[in-house]
């Protein structure tokens, strides 16, 4: 049953033949052809044209609030000197005092100076002796309209969150605080603020109770069995690594106030003055990120305690005042009454306002004008629709912001366009696809796509430069046989008998 | 391996050896699917691989004669057909998924049915055993066949367009599907000649014509009746919006081709991806799927005399090279390898590639296991087997693709020669190039 078999000639085969093989390379250098304007498009960086001669000629721009201060007549020794200084510490302010008999009539729209028997404020009026001395004068109405920004508030965000916790540093070893009357404590003590504050910033208050968190060092022993804490203690008394004091449920930013309990092995715990001896307060504040108030609790302690309202009296009110120095609030020159209850005067809120607008033109246009000169210097740096969309998002808040004049916004829309203008400007620096190439030089390009590319394209170049070589032997072949017969015929013709030529042509195309 | 060498005794043997099996499979199947979860699963899986494996007997039985031996007898054909029974179903390759009810034996079945029906040129042929591929077209066979498109074909490319839809790769199916359609599924691997369309179309152009667009208003209107379907329950959409649904619809299919999910799977995509960086990404996601795409046309140039074998070279490829492959990928290759039986003397090592394929499909759960379960291997481990996975199907690929250029030089029938006598001539200078 063995059969048969032979070999037949692989060249008679069908797909042996030349051009199917043409046609199989062929197909493969098409795609590999038409797959060169996708590799193109696919890896070419999107840089989309920024702004950047209207963001340079933006941050040269000063911005210039017009200030109306209406002071009676009585004070108008003062007043030359007055307008010279307000200009002096505060560039922003374009300050115009207008001396009048009767200031009455601004006292609903603007600020007025009004003579009276002591220094007092009430709403947006000062009353004032006109005995004082210019010296005290001046400063007093300097600190009301252009306070000095405190280095320790924290910087502007339209949005905060208030996180309030109550730290057991160890609930073990005895008596621990389960729980705290936040809710009243708040509403006597933080509401008043946050609501004040309510056209600067969209507050956010979250509160928890912890029962253990211990603190990274040891509090010196004192002599008379307490326990002391250096300066140096205090920087680093906020264990960040083990306490989780605020949720990360969004990415606003944080003010935390901690009203810390030590445990009772290391009970009473006092602040030390740099010169050792015991301060009289048991709170501090951490620039920029909240406060403490240790809360050293009266022996001998019953094992669980909840805290009330009025016990935690004492602590809330250090609590708020931390918060408006955390806020910038400036605060009222010492020798300045309020006349009303209030903690925060109307003037006082303007005047903050005012900072937190001219620190937050200042900001944006110090971003703008760093996104602009790292995107032009860097080549690689890809800027997508995203990020030029904010930037002309923000170059739009400022332009709107600078022509407040002719379209007469309040105090309070602008400061939400400079807040617009600082969030957007930071949102395009701070874009994460803006990153990605920096540190990508071209020769990290050719490692890429030399392993996989050089290995599959060897075979394919050796193919194709195989059959090019091939068809151009041919092609010489033909031209050279294409020659031949037609000498032949010449040779052939005196013969001229038609056999013979058809014969010799027959057998020179069998041999070709 | 040649089939007819078996007893007629043996065969039936096989026969009732394999059916018994199946029961037996179908039986085990069905308690561990009570055993695992409710039962109504298990009554679809039996759907599953019932439908699988009359698919296969169909297909078999009508489609693939003509090894080169001519005459058909009845004994060689039930032999074959309980050989490829046996095959299918001892699969571990095609239990496994149907054991996980995994959609892709689903997937399968529905391929297997599309070729099936492109392979269904003509019953009135196959009704005569002794019938030879002449080129004579007598009376009878014309008045059988009419000029209008059979409607197989579009059975077929309904098939294949939902199994397009299910995912995006088969579409590198769909150009040999269509030769398949136009020409015969006997084997041609013998006799090598450019494409031709089979006999019954007189006027092939103008057919070409008038059935293209009835094939592709098919394509349109299988889309359409799949978006309209699925959104029929809320049916006061107004028509622009239901365009747009339709559009969003068919752009989703080509998801998978943005590599979503970067899971561990049997495949070379996922490692690559996750070690790449951002901004190459889109580029080689093209240059990935561009590969795919690449094989169709040279080997549908190859093999333009034999569409089905060009069919079973590339479903080789998409269990190799797809995005997010299975196992019943690679079952439904050697399931497909088992009917092309005349190509198995002229396989240059078979017994390698089955080795690679079981060395690699018993690390992979192993390896898995030890990097996902334990914690103590990495993901190179796993990733190796897998590459080794690959090198198996690649090495199918290629002697698939060997042996059937290899059986074109053969002159006269040798399919009955046992295999260990075989000698392979090497001697001669063979250039099977591409």
């Amino acid at each position: 049953m063995d059969g048969q078999s032979g070999f037949r000639d692989p060249s008679t085969i069908h797909f042996q033949q030349d051009f199917i093989r043409r046609y199989i390379i062929g197909s493969y250098w098409l795609i590999i052809v038409l797959a060169l304007p996708l590799w193109w498009q696919t890896t070419s960086i999107e840089r989309l044209p920024l702004p950047t001669s209207e963001v340079y000629l933006q941050a040269t721009k000063k911005f210039q609030l017009p200030l109306e201060l209406c002071a009676d007549s009585a004070f108008s020794g003062h007043v030359p000197a007055m307008q010279d200084l307000i200009r002096q510490s505060a560039s922003y302010l374009d300050a115009k005092i207008i001396l009048g008999r009767d200031c009455s009539m601004y006292q609903f729209s603007g600020y007025a100076v009004l003579p009276g028997t002591q220094l007092a404020i009430q709403d947006k009026t000062l009353y004032c002796s006109p005995d004082l001395p210019v010296d005290n004068f001046t400063s007093v109405l300097l600190s009301l309209v252009a306070p000095p920004m405190d280095r320790r508030a924290a910087q502007y965000a339209p949005r905060y969150r208030l996180s309030f916790t109550l730290l057991n540093e160890d609930a073990s070893a005895g008596q621990v605080i389960i729980s705290w009357d936040i809710q009243k404590a708040i509403i006597q003590h933080i509401s008043p603020i946050t609501s004040a504050l309510g056209t600067l910033h969209n507050f956010t208050i979250e509160s928890q109770v912890q029962f253990h968190a211990p603190l990274a060092f040891e509090p010196q022993p004192l002599s008379d069995g307490t326990y002391g804490l250096t300066p140096e203690d205090l920087t680093v008394f906020i264990n960040s690594a083990e306490w989780t004091l605020s949720s990360s449920s969004s990415n606003d930013p944080v003010l935390h106030f901690v009203l810390f309990v030590p445990s009772t092995k290391r009970r009473p715990l006092v602040i030390l003055n740099s010169d050792g001896s015991s301060s009289n307060s048991s709170a501090f504040l951490i620039p920029q990120w909240g406060g403490v108030v240790i809360l050293n609790l009266p022996p001998p302690p019953p094992t669980m305690q909840f805290l009330e309202a009025s016990e935690l009296r004492s602590s809330f009110s250090t609590f708020s005042r931390q918060l408006l120095t955390l806020l910038g609030y400036p605060r009222l020159h010492p020798s300045i009454s309020s006349l009303r209850k209030t903690a925060l005067t109307p003037w006082q809120i303007d005047s903050l306002l005012r900072q937190r607008m001219h620190e937050n033109i200042v900001r944006s246009h110090d971003t703008l004008r760093s996104t602009v000169t790292l995107v032009s210097q860097i080549e690689g740096m890809p800027v997508d629709d995203k990020v030029h969309s904010q930037v002309q998002g923000s170059l739009k808040a400022l332009h709107e912001l600078f022509d407040f004049a002719r379209t007469h916004l309040t105090l309070e829309e602008m400061l939400t366009l400079s807040a617009r203008a600082l969030t957007l400007s930071s949102k395009a620096f701070f874009h994460p696809g803006m990153l990605a190439l920096l540190y990508f030089p071209a020769e990290h390009k050719y490692a890429v796509y030399t392993p996989l590319f050089a290995t599959a394209m060897i075979p394919m170049l050796a193919a194709a430069l195989r059959e090019l070589a091939a068809w151009r032997k041919e092609r010489k072949a033909r031209a050279a046989a294409a020659v031949i017969p037609e000498g032949d015929k010449n040779v052939n013709e005196p013969n001229s008998s038609d056999t013979a030529v058809s014969a010799d042509t027959d057998a020179m195309d069998a041999g070709r | 391996m040649a089939v007819s060498e078996w007893d007629e005794k043996v065969s039936m043997k096989v026969e009732f050896f394999a059916t018994l099996l199946f029961i037996s499979r179908s039986i085990t199947s069905v308690s561990l699917s009570y055993l695992t979860s409710s039962a109504k699963i298990s009554f679809r899986q039996l759907c599953t691989l019932a439908w699988t494996y009359l698919r296969l007997m169909h297909w078999l039985e009508y489609g693939r004669h003509g090894n080169g031996n001519k005459t058909l007898s009845s004994e060689s054909t039930e032999s074959k057909s309980s050989l490829l029974i046996i095959i299918y179903t001892l699969n571990p390759l095609i239990i496994l998924p149907s054991l996980a009810r995994s959609t892709s034996s689903v997937d399968n079945a529905v391929l297997l049915t599309a070729i099936c029906l492109a392979c269904e040129w003509s019953t009135s042929e196959v009704a005569s055993p002794a019938h030879k591929e002449t080129e004579v077209s007598s009376p009878s066979l014309t008045d059988k066949v009419d000029q209008a498109t059979p409607p197989f074909a579009l059975g077929a490319l309904f098939f294949l367009a939902l199994r397009t839809h299910l995912s995006i790769d088969a579409l590198i199916l769909v150009p040999p599907m269509f030769m398949l359609i136009f020409s015969s599924p006997a084997s041609r691997l013998r006799r090598p000649g450019p494409f031709k369309y089979a006999q019954k179309y007189d006027r092939p152009y103008s057919f070409l014509r008038q059935d293209f667009v009835e094939i592709s208003l098919f394509h349109i209107t299988m889309d359409g009746t799949c978006c309209v379907s699925f959104y029929f329950r809320a049916s006061v959409i107004p028509l622009m919006r239901l365009s747009r649904y339709l559009f969003d619809f068919l752009i989703q299919k080509t998801n998978s081709l943005t590599l979503p999910s970067l899971t561990p799977n049997p495949g070379v995509w996922w490692y690559f991806f996750t070690e790449m960086f951002d901004h190459f990404r889109p580029f080689f996601l093209m240059v990935f799927s561009l590969h795919l795409l690449l094989y169709v046309a040279p080997i549908c140039i190859k093999f333009q005399h034999d569409p089905l074998y060009s069919i079973f070279i590339l479903i080789g490829i998409l269990a190799t090279l797809k995005p997010y492959p299975t196992l019943s990928d690679h079952g439904l290759f050697v399931g497909m390898w088992v009917v092309m039986s005349e190509v198995h003397p002229y396989l240059r090592h078979p017994l390698p590639t089955l080795l690679t394929l079981l060395h690699s499909s018993l690390l992979q759960p192993l390896f898995a296991h030890l990097w996902l379960t334990h914690g103590t291997g990495n993901a190179n481990f796993y990733y190796a087997s897998t590459l080794v996975g690959a090198c198996a199907g690649g090495l199918g690929i290629v002697d698939s693709i060997w042996a059937g250029l290899r059986i074109a030089v053969e002159k006269g029938r040798v399919e009955t020669k046992p295999w260990r006598k075989r000698r392979l001539s090497r001697n001669n200078n063979l250039e099977m190039c591409m």
